[in-house]
């Protein structure tokens, strides 16, 4: 991408922010994001100098190792070639950072996407992000090809050498051709007990017939991580999306997430799994267009709430005139394992034909009592016997998850994760 | 040897009382059946015994082997030997239906001082367990009851009861919503789980069961207390002349 196209699409990104301004919590969807702690931090942004010094070990964590993953290891937001490793890629897909500069060819691809239709920004933070992003990835596969390698973007926030809190801007383009395919992991995890603040846009389009399966890790830190996320999704007739957002630490996330059924026939299956402690806050804000009828989309989103901790699900389902045959399902469910943690829970329909099948559901509650009785009756000890339902509410959105590698480490991450937060809960009472 | 004593038994659950001085003695090698209408306190008393905490004993003993257990929670009452077959038993997504049965195992091994089993060797026994209620070995990759059909959840109960070998099963209607069927396998597991060291409680509300295994005893409740006991022949009797004539 030249340097003036870019510039032309900050400029515009820029207009956008100075109409929109920061949102306020009198907007529906920022209602329960208390941003004060963002706004009065100064952030500052990391320089690209000499690439911060990090032990392969504190990678290791996140890493894929059974199978080989085409890795992208970003540093403060920076890429870092010492640690990504690109391998051979199939004829025409193009996966780079965004720091560096593309030959012409790719350039040219790169401008057709980046900030374009999924890119246009409905919030400042997203604005904010085509304004300022330094660095970021580009994956483009083109018609046909079946990336059978995982793309994993792996950022990774370090201590800033001057101790400051720290905010950098990750930008994630992703372009599947017709019938392409392929599977991308987002992991973002820090090594730093600073504040810090991710601000991510990821845009992703999905020509006829194209699979794209997308996982967003997180790994926020005790006390420390702030993540404003905005994705979207733009799908062409017969596609399939499956996305996976796993959440875990940080002090406040907020992910916005749209797709835009652009074409008949295609399918979106959202799946999500929080597990909060402390005083971590959560917000989830989906929508899903049906412009185009015949279209399949699946949101099953749980969230795992100890301590003072908050969740937010707010959902939109909105299906367009003459999007017949638009079939959708909304269900979120909360677990409640302190009298202090919260669950909002707000899934929307706004539908403008007839002929569809839409329906949501929501709970939130603590473990069923009829559930833990019947374990026990069956030899389990109390705590067992709650570790075993709390896993099992994971387990259900986990195991949705088709890649095995990412879903066995997951698994036992939140194992351990959870029987952690289940010994402090029994230390309370 | 009396396995199972209980004496005048007086349960309430939210100031309502349910059992109002039942008793019965359970010998090791005993049949026995628990017939009675709704809302008798059959199912207030299976629960009763594996321990529900919704359910306050306010007089009366309840003895397991000579020893009271009234205080005991409830997975105590399990690793003693007590199981509980439940009339609707619970749906536990994301759970997975053999990886729960080993834990219960294990833990019961444990409890007994033996070895425990490893995934590998509990797949053999789980194995040899569903061909009791001909299970498809399939039922053991999927979670626990979620999405089973009725009587899928009461043959993974006799499962259960085979996994754990408990000296005594209360069965909680472990034969309504069964078609015949279904029925026959359930009755037939039980049969087969029979043995002269266990008990075998049975609660049912029909003669049907009581076919395939019977009974050395069976006793009418009613009113939260048995008001008739005898032997198989009752049920017969009852099926005829129905509760209402029995229990005057």
């Amino acid at each position: 991408m030249t340097a003036g196209t870019l510039d032309q699409k900050r400029s515009a990104a820029k207009t956008r922010f100075e109409t929109l301004g920061y949102p306020t919590r009198k907007s529906e969807s920022w209602k329960y994001v208390d941003l004060e702690p963002i706004t009065k931090t100064f952030f500052k942004e990391p320089v690209r100098t000499a690439e911060p010094q990090i032990e392969a070990c504190a990678l290791a964590p996140y890493l894929f190792a059974e199978r080989e993953e085409i890795r992208l290891v970003f540093l403060n937001g920076f890429y870092s070639k010492k640690w990504s490793s690109l391998q051979e890629l199939p004829r025409g897909v193009v996966i780079k950072d965004l720091g560096t500069q593309s030959p012409g060819n790719e350039a040219g691809l790169l401008a057709k996407y980046l900030a374009t239709e999924a890119g246009a920004e409905t919030n400042a933070f997203a604005a904010l992000n085509t304004l300022h992003f330094n660095d970021g990835a580009f994956c483009f596969v083109p018609d046909g090809v079946v990336l059978q390698k995982p793309v994993h973007f792996l950022f990774i926030t370090t201590q800033d050498p001057d101790k400051e809190p720290m905010v950098y801007y990750p930008r994630v383009v992703m372009a599947l051709g017709a019938n392409a395919q392929a599977h991308a992991v987002m992991t973002h995890a820090t090594l730093s007990g600073k504040p810090y603040f991710v601000d991510a846009v990821i845009e992703a389009y999905l020509a006829e017939g194209a699979r794209l399966d997308f996982a967003w890790l997180q790994h926020g830190g005790s006390d420390s991580g702030y993540f404003l996320s905005s994705e979207k999704y733009k799908l062409q007739k017969d596609t399939a999306l499956q996305i996976h957002h796993f959440t875990e630490g940080g002090l406040l996330t907020r992910s916005e997430i749209e797709v835009e059924f652009a074409g008949e026939g295609s399918t979106a299956e959202l799946n999500g799994l929080s597990v909060l402690e402390g005083r971590s806050r959560s917000h989830d804000h989906l929508t899903v267009r049906h412009t185009k009828g015949h279209g399949t989309s699946r949101q099953f989103y749980k969230n795992i709430l100890s301590g003072t901790s908050v969740a937010e699900f707010d959902s939109l389902v909105h299906v367009a005139p003459g999007a017949a045959k638009s079939d959708s399902r909304q269900l979120n469910r909360n677990l409640i394992l302190s009298p202090g943690a919260v669950g909002h829970s707000r899934p929307r329909l706004e539908i403008h034909t007839d002929d569809v099948s839409c329906a949501h559901g929501a709970t939130t509650g603590p473990m069923e009592e009829s559930e833990l009785f019947y374990l026990r009756s069956r030899g389990l000890s109390l705590g067992v016997a709650k570790e075993l339902l709390v896993y099992g509410f994971a387990e259900e959105i986990l195991a949705t998850i088709q890649e095995a590698s990412i879903r066995e480490r997951l698994e036992s991450f939140v194992r351990s994760k959870l029987t952690q937060i289940l010994g402090q809960e029994r230390e309370k009472c | 040897m009396t396995m199972l004593s209980i004496k005048d038994l007086h349960v309430e659950i939210g100031g309502k009382k349910i059992l109002k001085g039942f008793g019965l003695e359970v010998k090791a090698g005993e049949v026995h059946a628990i017939m009675g209408p709704n809302g008798s306190g059959k199912s207030t008393l299976a629960k009763v015994l594996a321990g529900d905490s919704h359910y306050e004993v306010t007089q009366g003993q309840m003895l397991f082997e000579g020893k009271e257990i009234g205080s005991l929670e409830p997975e105590t009452r399990a690793l003693w030997g007590i199981f509980l077959a439940f009339q609707y038993p619970v749906e536990i997504p994301g759970v997975n239906n053999a990886s729960f049965l080993r834990m219960a195992y294990n833990a019961k091994r444990k409890f007994l001082g033996k070895p425990e089993a490893d995934p590998m060797e509990f797949d053999e026994i789980l194995k040899e367990k569903l061909k009791v209620v001909k299970m498809s070995p399939d039922f053991s990759v999927r979670s626990v009851n979620h999405g089973f059909s009725g009587g899928e959840k009461k043959r993974n109960e006799i499962v259960q009861m085979a996994v754990l070998q408990p000296k005594l099963a209360i069965l909680d209607e472990t034969d309504s919503g069964l078609d015949i069927d279904a029925l026959k396998i359930v009755a037939h597991g039980i049969s087969q789980l029979k043995t002269p060291e266990n008990a075998i409680v049975l609660i049912t509300h029909y003669q049907r069961l009581l076919d395939y295994v019977t009974p050395d005893f069976v006793h009418v409740m009613a009113d939260g207390k048995i008001v008739r006991s005898g032997k198989a022949a009752l049920a017969l009797e009852l099926e005829k002349k129905g509760y209402e004539a029995i229990s005057r």
